[in-house]
């Protein structure tokens, strides 16, 4: 007992820092949330629930909790599969893997403007990647304006699924290669072929590494915003694409249009905490299941 | 000794940890802006007070401002390496030889340079002196709610810096009357002027056997069908990712037909009614015109900006509807053989005086807290003497707001403003003074409707809807 409330000790000074740089901002945030502020001024106009009211009627918001469902659920989908896909093939011996590990990687390292540059250029209607290569191969009729209005969001969920398939097979790889083979060398002896191994074996395996990796895309979903942001202009992008996050971001600081409505977009913030909150709290709930150890 | 062992490393694990979270708290807490500052030390004395020279009517030119060193930090909208940073730095290395009491630290923040002003005003550190940006986001950022810069009528009735006449009376009439009724005073001083135009490659124009350019609607259209059949180029350039260049279109469409002030006046029409005006439906329908007659270059809907104002300056497309600021963007990507010229917005429907035509200022503003207000002014005055002004807009395609100055470069845009009857903001001012409505309700639609998404009725009926929402959300 004395042993456990002399490590305690060593935890004050970790626990002051957190609750100084972490818990203090979003109790802080939730404060102003009630208020009509600019965020530049001492004038704080307690507002009640009015600023939340107001989001609930704001139609820009509707749209940002709409597309940030699409980046959810759609982008989680296909980034999972996708992951799953190059789980598949790295379990099932492929050559240089850890060659194809770092390629697939690779777009979680390279500078985020970077990214966006290049995918601008996939998309250019004129001499971007895909319409040069339709056109190349006598398919002009599918060329498209890949980032009109009306599949801009598309456009930048296959770009994001891109950059993120990496960082989550990396993830689950690391589950799959602790599970020991004679699992397969087993199920191999009874005529399992190598998708009944995935599926029978390895799914039911990593399924701890997947609740994580699910958890942390629900997060970065929501918390989407530098791509998003970047992507399309000088200015800001077009609304189209908007997250909750880049609304936010819009409303407190703008960029060339002045809008500084702290309060406005610290209700906000608190409503995608809430979703954050919701979705962790309904996928661990999914995911829950007995400890399988080997 | 093993239990000492222990104790060690649970106090080195803990330090570990301990250091990581510092210093991940420290990264998070990056405090003032890193862009690069230029500043240099002077020395020296003595003086003369700005008064005690106007008072003997002797210029400040060859005259130091500060009787005791001083520093001003001057907080620019410019980004590193634009031609504008680089003149600013070469008119703060001239002015402080000439004034070694006076070391200026510029601090080149971007285009969001008004949020870092705020932060900073709001933060309590390092406050600017002197800043500078459009006048349309300063007046937004710094003068909507609350008079953050200093009234500058007195400054303004002192010497030029190397003329004996008061510096108000070296500017080309109007431009600092512009915002002055508005805002009860002159609290900005501007360095030039741009405005939008219709831009085209002269070249072109003559291959295609367009000998006239347009200055009205129907006469526009007739331009766009002759360019369109010429198979040359598509007619019109633009960037429908912008929501601004999205704006340019209907903006100007409604100040034609309807006269300056009446869009904004609509934004602020809590019934909605505004939009009622047939006006409004008539300037949709003409944007409607333009895509179903396919004069906006083919898949356009999908360019991300600088796409279309590239495939304008590669010849792809013949005309693009822009500010002035284009002359700069594209300065060093033109061939060889583009003429570039521009004309102004035409009538339409008979309606709409053609020199009425945009004035869109940016320039300086001094922080109404700045402990040496009159030192920044001076500068300001160095930087606006006639030779200033001229290196200033021989950098692109600004208009010089300094009276007897001509730009080497596009004087026609200097020609077309001299000619200016009447005059208006850009965006009809919606940006300054109604700038939560154009980000929610009015760029949205107007994006819709330039995009093809929404018929010109559609338009009307969301605009309306919006409007109303907007304000019953208040």
């Amino acid at each position: 007992m004395r042993k456990k409330i002399s490590i305690l000790w060593f935890l004050v000074p970790v626990t002051i820092l957190y609750l100084g740089f972490f818990m203090y901002p979003v109790i802080n945030s939730i404060f102003v949330s009630f208020f009509n502020w600019s965020g530049f001024s001492s004038n704080m106009v307690f507002e009640g629930i009015g600023n939340y009211r107001e989001l609930f009627n704001d139609p820009l918001f509707q749209l940002t909790m709409k597309n940030t469902a699409i980046y959810m659920f759609f982008g989680g989908i296909l980034t999972f599969i996708l992951a799953l896909i190059f789980v598949f093939i790295f379990n099932n011996g492929i050559r240089f893997k850890k060659f194809f590990r770092a390629v697939i990687f690779l777009p979680n390292i390279i500078a985020l403007i970077a990214l966006v540059t290049i995918w601008n250029f996939i998309y250019n209607p004129n001499f971007g990647l895909i319409n040069g290569i339709l056109r190349a191969i006598g398919l002009d009729i599918l060329t498209r304006p890949w980032t009109a209005p009306n599949r801009a969001i598309w456009a930048v969920l296959v770009a994001t699924v891109w950059i993120h398939a990496g960082f989550y097979t990396i993830i689950l790889l690391s589950g799959a290669e602790k599970i020991p083979p004679y699992y397969y060398e087993a199920s191999g002896l009874d005529g399992a072929n190598r998708y009944q191994k995935f599926f029978k074996i390895t799914m039911p395996l990593i399924w701890e590494e997947l609740r994580i990796a699910v958890t942390l895309w629900l997060i970065t979903s929501v918390k989407m915003f530098e791509f998003i942001y970047a992507f399309g202009s000088s200015g800001y992008p077009s609304e189209k694409i908007w997250t909750g996050t880049v609304y936010m971001y819009i409303l407190s600081f703008g960029k060339r249009t002045v809008i500084y409505r702290l309060g406005y977009a610290s209700a906000l913030a608190v409503i995608l905490l809430i979703i954050i909150m919701i979705t962790t709290a309904v996928t661990s709930r999914i995911f829950r299941r007995q400890a399988i150890e080997y | 000794m093993a239990r000492v062992d222990k104790i060690m490393k649970v106090l080195l694990s803990v330090s570990v940890v301990l250091a990581l979270v510092l210093s991940l708290s420290l990264a998070g807490c990056k405090g003032t802006e890193t862009t690069a500052t230029t500043a240099a030390e002077t020395t020296a004395s003595a003086t003369t007070a700005v008064e005690e020279t106007a008072a003997a009517g002797e210029t400040t030119a060859a005259e130091e401002i500060a009787s005791e060193p001083v520093t001003i930090e001057f907080w620019s909208c410019r980004n590193i390496g634009e031609p504008m940073q680089v003149l600013d730095d070469q008119f703060i290395s001239e002015y402080m030889a000439e004034n070694p009491n006076v070391t200026i630290n510029a601090t080149y923040l971007g285009r969001d340079s008004m949020t870092k002003i705020r932060t900073a005003l709001a933060g309590g550190g390092t406050i600017p002196d002197l800043v500078d940006h459009s006048f349309t986001e300063q007046v937004g950022a710094l003068l909507k709610d609350e008079k953050l810069l200093l009234n500058l009528n007195d400054l303004m009735q002192t010497n030029a810096y190397d003329q004996d006449v008061p510096f108000k009376d070296t500017f080309n009439p109007g431009t600092i009357e512009l915002w002055t009724e508005k805002l009860g005073g002159t609290y900005m001083i501007p360095y030039y002027m741009y405005t939008s135009l219709w831009w085209y490659d002269q070249a072109l124009f003559d291959q295609i056997g367009i000998t006239e350019v347009p200055t009205t609607w129907d006469a526009f259209l007739n331009v766009c069908q002759t360019i369109k059949d010429s198979g040359k180029a598509a007619p019109i350039a633009i960037d429908p990712g912008e929501g601004d260049y999205c704006s340019f279109y209907f903006y100007w469409l409604t100040t034609r037909l309807l006269g300056n002030g009446k869009l904004l006046a609509a934004t602020m029409d809590e019934t909605g009614a505004s939009w009622d005006d047939p006006g409004f439906l008539n300037a949709a329908q003409k944007i409607r015109e333009l895509i179903d007659k396919e004069y906006f270059i083919k898949d356009y809907q999908g360019y991300v900006w600088p796409a279309g104002q590239i495939d304008w300056a590669t010849g792809k497309s013949a005309m693009l509807l822009m500010g002035s600021w284009i002359g700069v963007e594209i300065r060093d990507n033109l061939p060889e053989t583009f003429k570039v010229a521009a004309f102004q917005f035409p009538t339409v429907d008979g309606k709409g005086n053609i020199n009425n035509n945009e004035l869109h200022e940016t320039g300086f503003g001094i922080l109404k807290d700045s402990p040496h207000p009159e030192v920044a002014f001076d500068f300001i005055k160095y930087c606006l003497t006639a030779a200033g002004e001229r290196r200033i807009c021989d950098l692109g395609a600004a208009s010089p707001v300094i009276k007897g100055v001509t730009s080497a470069n596009y004087q026609f845009i200097t020609d077309i403003l001299a000619k200016t009857e009447e005059s208006h903001m850009p965006h009809d001012n919606m940006q300054a003074e109604n700038p939560e409505f154009w980000t929610q309700v009015y760029v949205p639609n107007v994006m819709g409707l330039v995009n093809g998404e929404l018929m010109p009725d559609e338009f009307i009926t969301k605009m309306k809807e919006g409007t109303v929402s907007f304000w019953a959300n208040k």
